[in-house]
């Protein structure tokens, strides 16, 4: 039987940039995840269900709570708007929507605040994932 | 029942990791150091927090 989770989204201020005014709240689908790995698991930690990703991507410091040692981890390359590219570490890790476990892999690197759930490793994990921006709701199918 | 959230509370926040109460109504603690503010959320020995980054207002994003 399916098993459907909802999750608002998660509004965020929006700035003018020639007042510096808050103008306006900016809302994006952001999911409270943990990530394991062996018996380590962190606390729950907001992350952006990004359909523009290829993969995961989280703050390296996650990864060293896990206990992940980086130097013994595929060096990837990670490339987004314009020409630079960042370094990111490859590794095996859980994430938990719930109570629902995705033994998955994930990339980590220094450069990226906002953990991201990308399709390889997340999105493939669903039966679907539906965006209801008129609701402001995400819904994420098993 | 549906709770409606607020970014209000995340105003003086910008740039900085903040650790929320799981219904997101509440700043528990906030640093710009993600490491120190995991340590601060660890001594408030509250397992229902939410650890969130907060962007700049001022931009918007593409990941």
């Amino acid at each position: 039987m399916a098993k459907v989770l909802g999750y608002s989204y998660v509004p965020f201020p929006l700035q003018d940039i020639l007042t510096g005014k808050i103008l306006e709240e900016f809302f994006r689908p952001m999911i409270p995840i943990k990530l394991s790995h062996g018996s380590k698991i962190t606390s729950p930690l907001d992350a952006l269900i990004d359909s523009g990703s290829d993969r995961n991507l989280f703050p390296a410091f996650w990864g060293e709570l896990l206990g992940l040692d980086f130097k013994k981890m595929p060096v990837v390359y990670m490339a987004g708007i314009g020409k630079s590219e960042v370094i990111a570490y490859r590794g095996k890790i859980d994430i938990w929507v719930g109570d629902k476990k995705l033994e998955t892999e994930a990339d980590f690197c220094c450069e990226q605040p906002v953990p991201i759930l990308g399709r390889k490793g997340f999105f493939n994990f669903f039966k679907s994932i539906t965006f209801k921006d008129s609701e402001r709701f995400v819904y994420l199918e098993f | 029942m549906l709770k409606k959230l607020s970014s209000a509370i995340l105003i003086p926040y910008e740039n900085q990791w903040v650790a929320l109460s799981s219904d997101r109504k509440k700043v528990l603690a906030a640093n710009k150091d993600l490491r120190k503010l995991h340590k601060k959320a660890e001594n408030l020995n509250n397992k229902d927090i939410i650890i969130s980054y907060v962007p700049s207002f001022g931009k918007t994003y593409s990941f």
